[in-house]
């Protein structure tokens, strides 16, 4: 099979690659290129349109994106080069069964996979604990994301995505909201769909439905980009009459501070926010996050030599293809986190949070990139206070 | 194929004398060190320990299981010359070294060639029963190889004079394999119908189930034999399988030794005619020998199987002259006339009508069917003859039939059991009586007796004495004398061309040789009258004369050798061993019987056989039925007439593992024995390692002249194939794998895998035949890729606690012999988890395919393995000036290496400790040992085996030494490379039972235990004798399942670092401030432990790929298969 | 024979020791029970346990030597380390931590492997089926 194929065309043509002028902004822009590896989005859109006989080339590069979307923002072409790589990836998938090198050796998807199953019945929920009001049904949910899972598999780096979770719904509950968490809910299935598994994602996004549905919810709040950007961009293509809400939890708590009756116990300590792919660029939430951060009385925010929609990826998406660039961008990420001046990241996806927690527990390299790391909904959630009260949140506990 | 070593040992080696794992030890170092050793032992196997030595108390439960690669690698290793049950004969000194010979039992079984498939076994018919011939070695003996338990020769085939195994067939009968005892029976005796009914059985006479209650009816047994075979049909013999020789033998009569030397003249390719002057073959077993007895279609059945089998039988042919038979073309003749004519009385009335002689009698009946006797009959005469005679006469109508003799009852010269049939029928018995007349005329009347006896006189024949002067007188019709027979040459004129000897029988030597060169005699002619058997085994003897005489001398080898061929003792009958009486034949009433000519004996039936046949005592162990060798044509491992064998070399070393083990009153002196001792009777086997360590290190020095480069020279590289192109190879393991219809099923299926280009079942695939048709195959058919589906399962160098000799025949046969690339094979174990016993054909099949699955995954991602070696020089850097230190340098240096001594060293921040710091300089070092005695300290050990540079501070300088290898004396200095805390050391070396190593090769320690166990002089020298085996290796190979690691990859995270405890996976810094991974070729063990921790698969391994693992899961466990 | 998928993850050392002493006496194994052999269970990492259960295996059994053992050192230690995180996974994604089995042996263990795997297999059966199974079973049931 070459990959001149009218199905691959046709994906070229849809997401514009022919309107490339070939200035080689993608790849002066790309992560992977600038830390030297043999990977050039400039080169792969040339052999896409010009040479398709050379697969080896297109089969191996479509891998090495990191789908962070960078190259696409600077693209004066308006070429939609992240889709163009879903969507190859998904055809090929299916075509030759190609699958990228899996970080982890494919564990991640291995799990993901199994909760395709509809006869699973999961004990996900065992983290709750009675402090966090939470129900089975309702017009509010929840989304819980993969965080349990995380926690037990990247135990040895010490990771703790749970605490996102934890503190959104004790976010949520001081809001006022007990939200239903779905004790069968599963995996979003973003890796699964952004490692070319079209048919594993669309049956979890089925039965994700049908378990919102069943609880009666009309709304999600998501606290996870990765999640947000499934669940308000991918899932309505795949469910016909999709009628849900989808939500960020920081937009909720946004609104609420801009309505007022909510302060902020201080923190006087200097951070950063590294921008999550799925948050800033793709879901252009590059002013909520900052404005939460502000709202922290003696909070200080450095911002990162590249930062906003301009932000330097964590170095991997989709647990595809994870090597020594990977390493190399995150490197690169944390010195200029250290440049910062901050002793502390704030990061907002719980990969972001994953990946660069990984660099930093390098034996050798890993010492003077170390920085305390807190995810954005946990600082919030640690100093969110009504207006009126002295009681902070965090001492109802 | 090569010749085993066993049977090509070297004329110079090390001896070494002893079992037991010390002896393990010296073998292990010495060959491992490039030194050729003899390894000789009385034991069956080398672990088996000494009665005298204790148990050892510190033994690892699983420890046989981890002294298995050792076993496997010292016992095969190609400079390990191993001899069981073999006897050190005698040492002499010679210069300085040994005259040595070790004389080894006969081994029945190659292990060089036994696949230990199991298949003699399957077929032994004793191998249900409480001492199998046949058994594995022991457990922890890496071997699947079979031992065969032969002791002497069992009393009943020693009793009898043919020769026949009467064990085998006993025990075949006992199992109900009645064709195959025949087929035993056939090997000794042609005329076994004739046997079975009339021979008067010296085997059951010799049968050692008579001291329990009584002995085998071997006889009955092997009439039943035969007359279940006549059931099928006419008896058969075989053709005789050589081409038949332009040599003709003719053979003068057709009675027992006649027909027996004709038939082992026909097998040995001999033209032969027998000659018979009467009109119808069979000689005595026809004129002397009733029908009652000896049925008539049974001797003819015989007599035409012989004819059959290609012997030419001319009747009506008397013989009158040898010379014209010799003209004629006859290249020998053998004459087996006989002895037909009667002996007379010489008494008065002898010649009186109705005084019959008994062969005439009998001949007359037997061949004519006629015959008259009177009333009152009477015998004279007490033998076998005399009693045919009687019964004769009963049932030609005699109303009374007297035997009279002048024996007493115990001295009847017949077969009791004839006088008991005899007596049965009515015939009358007057002993202790002489005839001395016949009254009568012109007929008898009467005989005139006298009491008489025999008496005995020295050297001269049985001299008759009467007892009284008193006649008495008897009424006689009819009298037979039936008082012995004579040769009747003379009716034809042959008394005169041939020398006579007493008694007018032919002279001639016990083989049958007269003084006239292609003139051979046998059976009575010689012997005078005896009976069938010894006249079969007289013609059986002339026979193999006359084929020596003809040009094959080890014509009759295996049969004259046969009694001097067993070696032991028989078992002792047990206690637990329960009395049982013989089976006795059904017989006809004596009152039906004695009314015909029928056979009186009926014969025993099916179940009295094999129930009679089970009480056999199996007093040899083995059999010999050679079942087992016919199952086991296509390896040719057994030999059931292998002979032992003297070996001599010269020895510049003897090691003493087992005092026992030395003849007795040698007493061995010289300065190069030496013994692995004192602690050999330690009941710590550390303290017996260390011993054999000592030993071998100590024999090194006067053994270095005759090392010689340890790695075995790589065969030329067989061509590499087209990778596309898979072979299947199945191995049947001689027929044990599955049935033959199970293994077509599975080649089949494997044909029909689209990559499959070839397939093929395998005899034998660690038979050096099976490697050749592997090879062949590969060649032929441009294979590049292969499975072979056998025993073997080896994803390592074969050196696993689970691998046996047979695997690793495998390897040496394909990969170092027939040169072929290791890594284009993937091995799968079939036959160990094919079967439990308990499946059905189809699930056989399914399990085998199930298991084929994952060898079909696996071969697609066959590659190339790590390969690679370094070369070691013979630097060699001790540090530490200890005592051990010092006598490892001296062991060292005469051994031919360049040893540097460095006297006193601390780690550096370290204080030098003071035994260290007070320890004087050792003197009479040689001079070829550079010694340092400035107190050092050492900075750092840098770089790997054959290339380590260690850096020093001595006096304020720097100091810098190259080195192969390094040895750290002093226990200060351990630290340098045993970190505290470090995971995986402890049990490591316990499987290579290396004791001064340590986590990186080529630096090697001395622990503080190790000096408890043996003085300071002997444990430097296990310390040079340890440090030899890796200088001489010359080079060192590369693990062959070492990880590769992909940089591009590869996050230089430095989890395998972490894991790894031999220091094989280390980060190199890239220059950029970021690091990749490497794996150190030499230090890599290859557990592929580094490649489970990488979180991003930078690392890979062969065998055990990422992606093989991950297709073995997807590929075995999904439902599409 | 039960239609369930028992797979076996086994250390070339002691527990292959065994399996093979198993193999050579003619033992009865349970007949859906399959072995993946690797030279140490310091090989293994959680996604290989994991995928044994994505391609429906219906129990995992990793068999590994006894912790002082281990020819390499460091290989027990791993296999109680993944297994426990596997279990640990499993049990939240309702497959069951039951279905994850470690077990070590010395090398002339033969008897207690056998036992063990007929424990594991009546273990598995008394479960029954793994709830995730794998697609085109699904479909096909």
């Amino acid at each position: 099979m070459t990959l001149d194929s009218p199905e691959i065309k046709r994906i070229i043509q849809e997401r514009s690659l022919y309107m490339c002028l070939e200035c080689g902004k993608c790849s002066a822009s790309c992560p992977r290129m600038l830390t030297g590896k043999e990977y050039s989005p400039r080169l792969m859109a040339h052999k896409l349109m010009v040479e398709p006989e050379d697969e080896a080339f297109i089969e191996h590069s479509l891998w090495e994106c990191l789908t962070c979307g960078l190259c696409e923002e600077r693209c004066p072409s308006g070429v939609e080069y992240t889709q163009l790589m879903l969507e190859l990836r998904i055809h090929l998938a299916q075509a030759k069964g190609l699958m990228g090198e899996r970080a982890h050796d494919g564990a991640l998807h291995s799990w993901m996979r199994m909760m395709t199953s509809p006869e699973m019945r999961q004990n996900r929920l065992e983290w709750i604990t009675p402090e966090l009001r939470v129900t089975d049904r309702g017009d509010t949910a929840f989304f819980t994301g993969c965080a349990p899972y995380f926690d037990i598999f990247f135990a040895g780096i010490e990771v703790d995505t749970l605490a996102i979770v934890k503190d959104s719904i004790r976010l949520l509950n001081f809001l006022d909201i007990t939200p239903v968490v779905m004790g069968e809910e599963r995996c979003c299935g973003h890796d699964l769909l952004w490692s070319g598994d079209q048919e594993n994602f669309e049956t979890l996004c089925r039965l994700n439905y049908q378990e919102f549905q069943a609880a009666g919810v009309k709304r999600v709040v998501v606290s996870c980009p990765e999640c947000y950007q499934v669940l308000s961009g991918y899932m309505p293509q795949v469910i016909e009459g999709f009628d849900l809400e989808v939500i960020l939890l920081m937009d909720l708590v946004g609104e609420q501070v801009r309505q007022g009756g909510v302060s902020f116990k201080p923190l006087a300590r200097r951070v950063t926010f590294q921008d999550p792919c799925r948050l800033g660029r793709m879901a252009d939430h590059v002013r909520q996050p900052r404005f939460l951060l502000e709202q922290i009385p003696r909070l200080t925010l450095g911002e990162m030599a590249s930062h906003g929609r301009g932000s330097l990826c964590c170095g991997n998406s989709a647990f595809v293809n994870c090597d020594a660039y990977s390493k190399r961008i995150q490197v690169t990420r944390l010195k200029e986190a250290e440049a910062t001046g901050a002793d502390m990241l704030v990061t907002a996806c719980p990969k972001c949070m994953i990946h660069l927690c990984c660099a930093m527990r390098d034996p050798h390299q890993g010492e003077p990139l170390a920085m305390e790391v807190c995810d954005l909904i946990s600082l919030v959630a640690e100093h969110i206070q009504w207006a009126q009260s002295e009681k902070p949140l965090a001492a109802s506990q | 194929m090569s010749p085993g070593k066993a049977s090509n040992p070297p004329r110079e080696a090390v001896l070494l004398v002893g079992a037991g794992y010390g002896a393990l030890k010296v073998a292990e170092d010495l060959s491992h060190a490039g030194i050729p050793v003899l390894w000789a032992t009385r034991a069956a196997h080398f672990l088996e320990l000494p009665d005298s030595v204790e148990p050892f108390e510190q033994w690892p439960a699983d420890l046989n299981y981890q002294f298995r690669p050792l076993y496997l690698r010292v016992t095969r290793h190609r400079l390990v010359t191993p001899l069981t049950q073999a006897r050190l004969e005698s040492v002499s000194p010679h210069g300085a070294g040994y005259d040595v010979v070790v004389a080894q039992d006969p081994k029945y079984i190659d292990y060089d060639l036994c696949t230990g498939c199991g298949r003699c076994s399957e077929v032994c018919p004793l191998d249900q029963g409480e001492a199998p011939p046949l058994s594995r070695t022991p457990g922890y003996c890496p071997s699947r190889a079979l031992q065969l338990d032969k002791r002497l020769i069992s009393p009943c085939r020693q009793g009898c004079p043919l020769g026949v195994n009467a064990q085998a067939y006993l025990a075949l009968t006992a199992t109900g394999r009645f064709d195959e005892a025949l087929e035993v029976i056939k090997r000794d005796n042609p005329l076994l119908g004739v046997c079975g009914r009339v021979c008067h059985h010296p085997c059951e006479a010799a049968c050692r189930r008579g001291e329990l209650d009584q002995p085998l009816a071997i006889r009955d047994i092997k009439r039943f034999l035969f007359d279940y075979a006549a059931q099928q049909g006419p008896p058969t013999l075989p053709r005789p399988a050589a081409a038949r020789r332009d040599q003709r033998v003719a053979v003068v009569g057709s009675g027992p030794a006649g027909l027996c030397a004709a038939h082992y003249l026909n097998q040995a390719g001999l033209q032969v005619t027998v000659l018979e002057a009467l009109d119808q073959a069979g000689g005595m077993l026809r004129a002397g020998i009733n029908a009652f007895r000896l049925p008539r279609k049974v001797l003819d059945a015989e007599i035409q199987a012989l004819v059959d089998s290609g012997v030419e039988i001319k009747t009506n042919r008397p013989v009158e002259d040898i010379e014209a038979l010799l003209a004629q073309g006859y290249r020998a003749v053998l004459l087996t006339t006989g002895t037909h004519q009667d002996l007379r009385l010489n008494i008065p009335g002898e010649d009186l009508a109705g005084v019959e002689h008994c062969v005439t009698f009998l001949a007359g009946v037997n061949r004519s069917g006629q015959g008259k006797v009177g009333p009152r009959t009477v015998i004279i005469g007490g033998g076998n003859s005399a009693m045919d005679a009687a019964r004769t006469a009963l049932r030609l109508g005699a109303e009374q039939v007297t035997v009279l003799a002048i024996e007493t009852e115990d001295q009847l010269p017949a077969h009791p059991e004839e006088v008991r049939q005899a007596r049965e029928e009515g015939v009358v018995f007057r002993l202790g009586l002489a005839p001395v007349e016949f009254t009568g005329g012109p007929a008898v009347n009467g005989i005139r007796l006298r009491a008489a006896h025999w008496e005995s006189s020295p050297g001269g024949p049985p001299r008759l004495v009467f007892d009284s002067e008193q006649i008495e007188d008897m009424a006689a019709d009819c009298v037979i004398v039936s008082i012995g027979q004579r040769p009747h040459l003379a009716r034809h004129g042959l008394d005169a061309q041939l020398t006579l000897g007493p008694g007018d029988r032919l002279a001639a030597d016990d083989r049958g040789r007269t003084d006239r060169p292609g003139v051979f005699v046998a059976g009575d002619v010689v012997t005078g009258p005896s009976t069938v058997v010894d006249s079969m085994a007289g013609g059986r003897r002339a026979a193999y004369s006359i084929i020596e005489y003809l040009g094959d001398p080890a014509a009759g080898e295996h049969w004259y050798g046969l009694a001097a061929r067993g070696v032991g003792d028989y078992p002792p009958i047990g206690e637990d061993v329960p009395q049982q009486p013989r089976q006795e034949m059904a017989r006809r009433q004596p009152k039906v019987r004695r009314r015909d000519f029928d056979e009186v004996d009926l014969g025993l039936s099916q179940a009295q056989a094999q129930a009679e046949a089970t009480r056999c005592l199996q007093c040899g162990v083995c059999c010999e039925c050679q079942a087992c060798e016919s199952a086991c044509a296509d390896i040719g491992a057994i030999n059931h007439f292998a002979v032992g064998r003297r070996h001599q070399l010269r020895a510049p070393a003897v090691i003493v593992a087992d005092r026992a083990e030395l003849p007795d009153g040698v007493e061995l002196g010289g300065d190069n024995v030496f013994w692995v001792e004192a602690d050999h009777y330690s009941a710590d086997l550390m303290d017996v390692l260390m011993a054999g360590g000592s030993a071998a290190g100590q024999a090194m020095a006067p053994a270095a002249s005759l090392r010689v480069e340890s790695v075995e020279p790589a065969p030329a590289a067989a061509p590499a194939g087209d990778p596309s192109r898979l072979g299947f190879f199945l191995c049947a393991c001689n027929q044990t794998m599955a049935p033959a219809e199970t293994l077509q099923g599975i080649l089949q299926r494997a044909a029909a895998v689209p990559e499959v280009a070839h397939c093929e079942l395998i005899p034998s695939a660690c038979h050096p035949d099976g490697a050749d048709r592997v090879a062949r195959a590969l060649a032929e058919k441009n294979l590049g890729r292969a499975i072979l589906a056998s025993c073997a399962c080896c994803p390592i160098n074969f050196a696993c606690i689970s691998c046996n000799d047979q695997r690793t025949r495998v390897r040496r046969h394909l990969f170092d012999r027939r040169g072929l690339e290791r890594s284009r094979f993937e091995l799968c174990n079939l036959r160990d988890h094919i079967n439990d016993g308990r499946l059905s054909q189809d699930q056989v099949m399914e399990r085998a395919m199930d298991l084929l699955r994952a060898a079909f995954i696996r071969s697609r991602y066959l590659g190339p393995l790590r390969r690679g070696d370094t070369e070691l020089g013979n630097r060699i850097l001790i540090l530490g000036g200890s005592d051990i230190g010092v006598s490892a340098a001296r062991n060292l240096a005469v051994q031919g290496f360049k040893v540097r001594l460095v006297h006193r060293c601390a780690i550096a921040g370290e204080e030098l400790p003071e035994a260290v710091a007070a320890r004087p300089q050792a003197r009479g070092l040689e001079k070829s040992i550079v010694q340092v005695d400035t107190p050092v300290e050492i900075t750092g050990i840098k770089g790997n085996i054959g290339d380590f540079t260690v850096t020093a501070k001595a006096g304020g300088r720097g100091r810098r030494w190259k080195a192969d290898l390094v040895c750290l004396t002093d226990e200060n200095l351990i630290p340098l490379t045993i970190f505290a805390g470090r995971v995986g050391l402890k049990k490591f070396y316990r499987y290579d039972f290396a004791f001064f190593h340590t986590p990186r090769m080529g630096i090697y320690r001395v622990m503080p235990r190790t000096l408890q166990r043996v003085d300071a002089f002997r444990a430097g020298a296990a310390l040079a004798g340890e440090v030899a085996t890796a200088a001489a290796k010359a080079y060192l190979n590369d693990h062959q399942l070492s990880p590769v690691v992909d940089p591009l990859r590869c996050r230089g995270c430095g989890r395998c670092a972490e894991i790894c405890p031999f220091d094989a996976a280390v980060l190199r810094e890239n220059g950029d401030g970021t690091y990749t991974a490497e794996v150190l070729r030499h230090n890599c063990v290859g557990c592929g432990g580094c490649v489970g921790r990488c979180p991003v698969t930078a690392m890979d391994i062969p065998f055990f790929s990422n992606q093989v693992l991950m297709s073995m899961v997807a590929g075995r466990l999904s439902k599409e298969r | 024979m039960s239609s369930l998928n028992l797979w076996g993850i086994c250390c070339n050392w002691s527990p292959y020791a065994c399996y093979n002493a198993a193999g050579m006496a003619k033992r009865e194994l349970p007949p859906n029970f399959r072995l993946m052999r690797v030279m140490c269970i310091g090989r293994i990492n959680q996604a290989l346990i994991l995928r044994a259960f994505e391609y429906g295996a219906d129990g995992v059994i990793v068999l590994e030597c006894v912790d002082e053992d281990c020819r390499y050192g460091p290989g027990p230690e791993v296999g109680h380390t993944n297994v426990a995180r596997v279990r640990r996974l499993l049990h939240y994604l309702g497959i069951g931590q039951e279905r994850l089995v470690e077990k070590s042996f010395a090398a002339d263990d033969m008897e207690k492997l056998v036992q063990c795997l007929w424990d594991f297999s009546e273990a598995i059966e008394a479960i029954g089926p793994n709830p995730a199974k794998p697609r085109q079973e699904r479909e096909a049931s």
